[in-house]
């Protein structure tokens, strides 16, 4: 505040102009690079969670965990229902989430 | 706020004002004749300052799908020249048939694609050099590597056309590529999500067709299997809704598209008019403001690819006179080659019962009905 007060005080508000135009040219560049449809945007984009969804042959009940190598749909993963203790077998694999989200 | 004062009562424009009036004025004339003689280079370097942030975007993605092919197979590899072939192979390219005179284009382009395949899938081999590992790993590392290729291309591709225009100085060459730049992002953002899929071996959106007619046959006696009925490609025979449904789906669980096209024409050959209707499952690019997993019923051949299967079974329906009906699931090219999303997977339910609603209203009980699931078997046996 006190260098504002010494400049408006000593300076007059000519130092104002000057520091408007160059923030309209600051502000011109920020439009026209940061603007210009494609942007500087990490395109890398996750690698998506993969989930396991796992169905009870005698139950029905379905239960869902991580995606681990060697998973195939109908495959059965000798894993026991956490129901009834029946045999399960891959149902579904897939990502909860679009691997990148769109603005569409 | 002097400049505002002078900008509103004019005097900026006039002659003989202080000296910062002067020297605006001054920046305003040479500005003017600045933009008049250099605008189009000016406009030049802008463009090609901002294509070169896509190259590296491009250059990044590349690399990161390369690294991720590449861990992926030296994890199997016994091969110590492992880097060798992959460079080769990812510099490898096809040359499509002359197609001046088009007459038997279809079986010479099926032979150059059926020799590529193979010659893709024994490099492939080669650079594991790994007994242990099974076909069906081989396939779907081989459509991971293939999609790395591609992301090369698309590099090489943008970058031939950045330099064009840096060497020529042209501002019409680095405005298409401009005009392109969000799309070929589009395009490398897919492949790289297809290296991921294909790394971890899992479902792809393009394997809905695969995964409809996989859920079609649960809980169904299937009365005849036929696996490699033709390359590739499996036949199942099951009697349901009081008609005998044959399903055709490419062999899973590695990354794998068959043939279909191949295996309905040698059905319906064998069968002639016995065959009372064909109803194919693929999924389909949505256009944009069309939602994800929304279902569309058709007719024709819903199979994509270069257009030999397309081909193939376009004729023999029209030989026999068989009614072609098309079901497709909507997606965006993302989403057809990265991992399935919960919201595509499904969806399946709603397509067997179309599939049973179509059986019903366009065949008579005792009837042949043909359902072939078109995609990428990829985690779906």
């Amino acid at each position: 505040m006190n260098i504002l007060n010494y400049l408006l005080q000593n300076q007059g508000t000519q130092w104002l102009d000057y520091l408007l135009i160059i923030s309209i040219v600051i502000a011109i560049f920020a439009f026209m690079f940061g603007n210009r449809g494609v942007r500087r945007a990490n395109y890398f984009g996750k690698p998506p969670e993969i989930h396991t969804e796992l169905i009870c042959i005698e139950c029905g009940f379905k239960e869902i965990r991580k995606f681990s190598e060697g998973d195939y749909v109908g495959k059965e993963t000798g894993e026991k229902c956490k129901k009834c203790g029946g045999t399960t077998r891959i149902n579904l694999i897939y990502t909860l989430t679009s691997p990148i989200e769109e603005k569409s | 706020m002097v400049l505002f004062q002078k900008v509103i009562s004019g005097t900026i424009l006039q002659l003989g004002g202080d000296t910062s009036s002067i020297i605006i004025q001054t920046i305003y004339i040479l500005l003017f004749f600045v933009l008049i003689f250099f605008g189009q280079r000016i406009q030049l370097q802008l463009t090609l300052m901002e294509l070169g942030n896509v190259i590296g975007q491009l250059d990044r993605m590349r690399r990161r799908g390369r690294e991720e092919a590449l861990n992926k197979l030296k994890h199997y590899s016994k091969n110590d020249k492992l880097e060798d072939i992959f460079n080769r192979v990812i510099d490898s390219f096809v040359i499509m048939p002359e197609s001046m005179d088009p007459s038997g284009i279809i079986r010479k382009l099926e032979h150059i694609m059926d020799i590529r395949e193979t010659r893709f899938v024994n490099d492939v081999k080669k650079m594991i050099n790994n007994d242990d590992v099974s076909e069906s790993q081989v396939k779907t590392m081989s459509n991971m590597v293939e999609a790395s290729m591609a992301l090369n291309m698309l590099y090489k591709i943008a970058l031939h056309y950045y330099l064009l225009a840096k060497k020529t100085n042209s501002y019409f060459i680095a405005a298409q590529l401009q005009m392109q730049a969000p799309l070929i992002l589009s395009f490398a953002k897919a492949y790289l999500q297809a290296v991921y899929a294909f790394r971890d071996g899992a479902p792809v959106g393009d394997g809905i067709g695969p995964l409809v007619v996989k859920k079609f046959l649960e809980g169904k006696k299937i009365t005849k299997l036929k696996e490699n009925y033709v390359k590739d490609t499996s036949l199942y025979e099951i009697n349901h809704l009081n008609r005998r449904v044959l399903v055709v789906k490419a062999k899973g669980p590695g990354g794998n598209v068959g043939k279909p096209g191949e295996a309905i024409k040698k059905v319906i050959n064998r069968m002639k008019k016995d065959v009372k209707l064909v109803v194919m499952i693929d999924a389909a690019l949505k256009l944009e403001g069309e939602k994800s997993g929304s279902i569309a019923e058709g007719v024709g051949a819903a199979i994509g690819g270069i257009g030999v299967e397309k081909f193939k079974i376009e004729e023999v329906v029209t030989k026999y006179n068989v009614p072609l009906y098309a079901i497709i699931i909507k997606m965006s090219l993302i989403e057809a080659i990265s991992i399935m999303s919960k919201k595509i997977a499904n969806v399946y339910s709603e397509v067997i019962d179309r599939i049973e609603r179509v059986i019903k209203e366009e065949t008579n009980e005792g009837d042949t009905v043909i359902v072939a699931g078109i995609g990428n078997t990829v985690g779906i046996p």
